[in-house]
C-alpha cells in the first residue's frame, strides 16, 4: 500500500510538473520572469542610495553655479554626490574665490544694470566686442554688476553654495594632473578636498 | 550679536538698533522665516510673519526673545508648469530635505528701514 501511494503521489507530482511546464512553455515563462525581475529591481532601487558624479571643468562665475546647484540640491535630497574638479574647474576649490565673468564672446549674457529705476534696469546694453575687449577693467565691472544683480535677487553666492555642499557631505575631488600642469600649490586650495586623483577614480 | 541653536547648529543673529527698538514696541511676537528656495538657482529670502502661527515646527524654529521667533524653511516650486502660476511667482511647497541641519544658516541679520523689516542670512 505504501509503495502504491508513493507511486500515486509521484504520478500526481509528475502531472503537476507537467502542467507547470506546459504553462511555462505556452508563454507563461516570460511573464513570470518579468514579474520576478520587476520585483527584484524594486527591492534594489529601494535599498540603493542614488548617486551622482559631476565633472567640473569651468572656473568662471557663471559656470560655477550649475555644478554647485546640482550638488547641493541632490545632497539635500540624500544623494551621494561627487564633484571632480579638473582644468579651470579647479579654481572653484581655491581658498580665495575671485571668480569673474566675461561678456566677451558671450552673446547670451544680458548686460543690465542692477540699480536705478525699473525702466533703466530693463535696458539691455549691447556693448560691441570691439569696445568691451579694449576697455581696461571691463570684465571687473561686468563681474561686479553680475554679483550685485545676484545679491539683489537673493541668489546664494558660490562661496555659500560650496560651504553648503561641503556641509551636506558632497565629496570634492581634485585632479592631481591639473595641479601639476598649472603649477598650483596645494596650499591654495580649501582643506576639505577629499582626494587628489585621476579621472579613473570617478 | 546673539546666538541661537537650531538642529544643533549655532546661528549668529545680528539685530540693528532700529530692529531692537521696533521689537521692543511690539505686543505680539514676530516670526522671521529664513526661506531657502531650491530651484535652478538657490535663492534666499527673509519672510516676515506678523502673526505667529499656532503650530510651528519645533525642529525648524527657535525663540530668540519674547518678541522674536526665527524659523528655517526650505522650499521648492509646487509645479514646473508655467501655466499653473498665478501672478509672477510660482507657488511653493516644503522641500523634502533629508539633511536639514546642513542647510540651516550660520548667520541672520535683521533691520528695520523705511517702515519695513528687511534682512539677510547666509552660510
Amino acid at each position: 500500500m505504501t509503495k502504491l501511494a508513493t507511486v500515486n503521489e509521484l504520478q500526481e507530482s509528475e502531472s503537476t510538473n507537467s502542467t507547470l511546464t506546459e504553462q511555462l512553455l505556452a508563454g507563461g515563462a516570460d511573464g513570470w520572469l518579468e514579474q520576478k525581475f520587476d520585483e527584484q529591481m524594486e527591492k534594489y532601487k529601494a535599498s540603493k542610495t542614488p548617486s551622482m558624479a559631476i565633472v567640473v571643468t569651468k572656473g568662471s562665475l557663471d559656470w560655477a553655479y550649475p555644478p554647485f546647484i546640482l550638488a547641493s540640491s541632490a545632497a539635500a535630497l540624500g544623494w551621494d554626490v561627487h564633484l571632480f574638479f579638473t582644468f579651470y574647474g579647479l579654481n572653484l576649490l581655491k581658498k580665495d574665490l575671485s571668480l569673474e565673468i566675461s561678456p566677451l564672446g558671450n552673446p547670451a549674457m544680458p548686460m543690465k544694470m542692477p540699480f536705478g529705476p525699473e525702466w533703466f534696469k530693463k535696458i539691455n546694453w549691447n556693448v560691441p566686442n570691439a569696445i568691451s575687449s579694449n576697455i581696461p577693467g571691463f570684465e571687473k565691472a561686468a563681474t561686479g554688476l553680475m554679483k550685485q544683480t545676484m545679491a539683489n535677487k537673493g541668489v546664494a553666492t558660490i562661496e555659500g553654495l560650496r560651504e553648503l555642499s561641503l556641509e551636506a557631505g558632497v565629496k570634492m575631488i581634485a585632479c592631481q594632473m591639473t595641479v601639476d600642469l598649472f603649477g598650483y600649490d596645494m596650499d591654495e586650495f580649501v582643506p576639505e578636498v577629499s582626494d587628489w586623483v585621476g579621472v579613473a577614480y570617478v | 550679536m546673539q546666538q541661537v541653536k537650531m538642529m544643533g547648529k549655532i546661528i549668529q543673529v545680528e539685530l540693528s538698533n532700529n530692529a531692537k527698538k521696533q521689537l521692543d514696541k511690539r505686543t505680539k511676537p514676530l516670526l522671521v522665516e529664513m526661506e531657502l528656495y531650491f530651484s535652478c538657482l538657490l535663492r534666499k529670502e527673509i519672510r516676515i510673519v506678523e502673526t505667529l502661527r499656532e503650530q510651528l515646527d519645533e525642529a525648524f524654529s527657535v525663540q530668540l526673545s519674547d518678541n522674536l521667533h526665527i524659523s528655517f524653511r526650505p522650499v521648492m516650486t509646487k509645479s514646473c508648469s508655467v501655466s499653473s502660476c498665478e501672478g509672477k511667482k510660482p507657488p511653493v511647497s516644503d522641500f523634502p530635505i533629508k539633511k536639514p541641519q546642513s542647510y540651516v544658516p550660520k548667520w541672520l541679520k535683521l533691520d528695520f528701514k523705511r517702515g519695513e523689516w528687511c534682512g539677510d542670512f547666509g552660510y
